[in-house]
């Protein structure tokens, strides 16, 4: 499953790309594709694991930066 | 401007001015009282512009994430207060401040020109139940429903217009600023404005599903999908970033071994590079250079899906074009009708054998003819590929093309172009000549793509050499190839392709599923429909051959601002680097490497968006 978020609190575009590679080593994300521009975040999940995996998500970009949220 | 940027913009603002104060004051007094007072008043003018970049690089590093922007600049600036450098800590900070402010500005602004679109959809809108008319969210539109839309109004989903004509602004999504007329049957898209008249219409399609939410997704997920450019920008960064953090620990330790163990001084050096050394520029430049590109693009009428087929867009060698549809309007229309008898009869009987047929020449035919007798015609039947045969009084009325005359062995003049013959009890009558109309734009659009932009553009048709001629001479095209199969033009866009050529096909998005997916890159001339949408990388809304040239136009002018962005930023951080490891730069040179070039590099990246719509 596909899915879009908003992201908001990223500093600068650098820093949304080294978040979009730690994003894309977690378990089970399949593809995750951050737009520094749209403030937009496209994550690939298997169906059946999307939530647990998305509560993941969120919490390394949390720990990422301060102010950093997946919603 | 936001809040939060307004806010930012006064604190730079009194930081400014008390730097400026500062300085004055200790040229003008220089006791020792006085340096105390200034230490004071650059420790406040630094609490005011940089505490949050302070408290963030803490909270930052008490979550295990150091050497980012924020710890570089926050160590950085406190290592210029130990070693009493007290301006340079200030400054830089300022500057920081004020290339953040700008940068935030500049990716809001550009955000918002794309995001234009958002606002063509209505929020609420007008159902018709019986006599009743409440008023309900868009989301809760049915396909079914019917709704009343009044003048000034925006449609809120794809419909078809059951009752009243008015006019439609469709320059939101097609850049046309012509008003166009619309009546009972004819299908409005969703974001296009009612001028005229209280229409009311039948929703087509849910929300979700119109047209201007389609195209606001594309626009959304084409700045996800990154071309080559752009990969080769994160590649490049994966590597330069620890390469440039080795050299600076090797700055800040191995030259104070030679110079009286003066490490403060040193690892400050090995800060500023660090500084310098922040890819920022190129990151945020060059997504925002595509960005701007796709931004001006969509007020033009041109939908692109991704910033990588800006890249293909801007190499092609060579454009195909398909003929019904892109470079004519696809509707036929009867420009002369010659009869050899009575023209009476001959118009009778056309037109009421051709109203048997659903062929679009046989309705082109019935459309022109439409003021005559009908007369009974009995056992209608059609002859696929040929045309229609029926009895008149009892005798045979033959009606199609050529081959159709000919297995009926009528006598009759072959003529060129689109024929529709008659005859009648085995005499030939005469017959109609229909003509595809070339769009008005079509020959000066393709004159200008060729002499500017591509080595040539090539018609490709499954249409008869003659017609094909035809046209092909009125809108000034040498190559062409004509009767060609769905197959056959794939055989000749991949002749093209194995020649190492960059190709693009431009078709109707419908028929020609096979070489749009084929050609290196593909445009599709929306009609506004969903599936033209998908089934190209970049669609035309507003059907003209002129907007093909306006998109290789941009792309290529879209690609030379990259282009521009990666080499000036990659060379100015080079030439700093290496003043920067001699020892030769300062805090301030650095931050102007580091805010400046991206300054720089987004202002170009802007310019797409700044410049006016072009023609």
């Amino acid at each position: 499953m596909i899915k879009k978020f908003n992201i908001e609190g990223l500093d600068c575009a650098n820093c949304a790309r080294v978040l979009e590679n730690k994003i894309n080593k977690i378990d089970n994300v399949k593809m995750a594709k951050i737009s520094f521009i749209m403030q937009k975040i496209t994550i690939e999940i298997e169906d059946e694991l999307f939530d647990t995996t998305l509560q993941e998500v969120k919490r390394v970009a949390s720990k990422f930066e301060d102010g950093v949220k997946i919603f | 401007m936001n809040k939060k940027q307004k806010k930012t913009l006064i604190e730079i603002i009194i930081s400014t001015i008390l730097i400026i104060f500062n300085i004055l004051l200790s040229s003008i007094f220089k006791t020792e009282l006085m340096s105390f007072f200034s230490l004071i008043l650059y420790i406040i003018t630094y609490f005011i512009i940089g505490r949050k970049v302070l408290f963030k690089a803490i909270k930052n590093i008490l979550k295990g994430h150091v050497f980012d922007e924020i710890f570089l600049m926050a160590l950085a600036t406190i290592g210029a207060f130990i070693l009493k450098e007290y301006f340079e800590g200030v400054a830089v900070m300022l500057f920081y401040q004020i290339g953040e402010l700008f940068q935030d500005i500049a990716v809001s602004s550009s955000r918002k020109s794309i995001t234009h679109l958002i606002e063509l959809v209505p929020t609420s809108t007008l159902r018709i139940n019986g006599d009743d008319i409440e008023e309900i969210d868009v989301e809760e539109v049915n396909v079914g429903d019917i709704l009343l839309i009044k003048v000034g109004e925006k449609i809120p989903v794809d419909a078809l217009i059951i009752d009243g004509s008015t006019t439609i602004d469709t320059s939101s999504l097609t850049g046309e600023s012509l008003p166009v007329e619309k009546s009972v049957n004819e299908e409005v898209l969703s974001g296009t404005i009612n001028l005229s008249n209280v229409i009311k219409v039948k929703a087509l399609k849910t929300a979700e599903n119109s047209t201007i939410f389609n195209i606001l997704n594309l626009i959304e997920d084409a700045t996800i999908s990154k071309g080559k450019t752009e990969s080769f920008i994160s590649k490049f960064a994966k590597f330069y970033t620890p390469i440039v953090v080795i050299l600076a620990f090797i700055i800040s330790v191995v030259p104070p071994l030679f110079d009286g163990f003066n490490f403060a001084k040193w690892i400050l050096k090995g800060l500023s590079f660090l500084v310098i050394s922040c890819p920022c520029a190129l990151v945020i430049s060059v997504p925002l250079s595509f960005f701007s590109g796709i931004g001006k693009a969509s007020r033009n009428g041109i939908l692109i899906k991704g910033s990588n087929y800006i890249e293909k867009l801007s190499k092609v060698d060579y454009v195909f074009l398909d003929k019904t549809g892109t470079i004519t309007n696809g509707n036929f229309e009867v420009e002369s009708i010659n009869n050899i008898s009575n023209s009476t009869i001959f118009n009778n009987l056309l037109y009421s054998i051709e109203r048997y047929s659903t062929h679009p020449l046989a309705k082109a035919i019935c459309s022109y003819l439409n003021e005559y007798n009908v007369l009974e015609i009995n056992d209608v039947k059609e002859i696929p590929g040929k045309g229609i045969i029926g009895y008149y009084e009892d005798k045979l009325v033959v009606c199609g093309n050529k081959s159709l005359l000919n297995d009926h062995n009528i006598k009759f003049k072959s003529e060129d172009g689109t024929l529709i013959y008659l005859a009648y009890d085995n005499k030939y009558l005469g017959y109609a000549l229909l003509n595809d109309l070339i769009k008005e734009d079509s020959k000066i659009a393709i004159e200008r793509i060729k002499n500017t932009l591509v080595k040539d553009v090539i018609m490709l048709t499954g249409d008869k050499s003659d017609v094909s001629k035809y046209v092909a001479n009125l809108v000034n095209i040498t190559t062409y190839k004509a009767e060609l199969l769905p197959q056959e033009k794939l055989d000749v866009i991949t002749q093209y392709k194995e020649k190492g050529h960059i190709t693009c096909f431009v078709g109707d998005g419908i028929n020609d599923a096979p070489s749009l997916a084929l050609a290196d890159v593909s445009l599709s001339m929306g009609n506004g429909s969903t599936l033209a949408l998908e089934t190209s990388d970049i669609v035309i809304i507003n059907n003209s051959l002129n907007s093909v040239y306006n998109a290789i136009k941009i792309a290529k002018s879209t690609m030379k601002i990259a282009y521009f962005n990666i080499v000036f930023s990659i060379l100015i951080k080079i030439l700093f680097l290496l003043l920067s490891a001699f020892g030769l730069s300062n805090m301030l040179f650095a931050i102007f490497a580091d805010v400046g070039v991206m300054i720089i590099c987004v202002l170009n990246s802007m310019r797409n968006l700044i410049k006016k719509r072009i023609k």
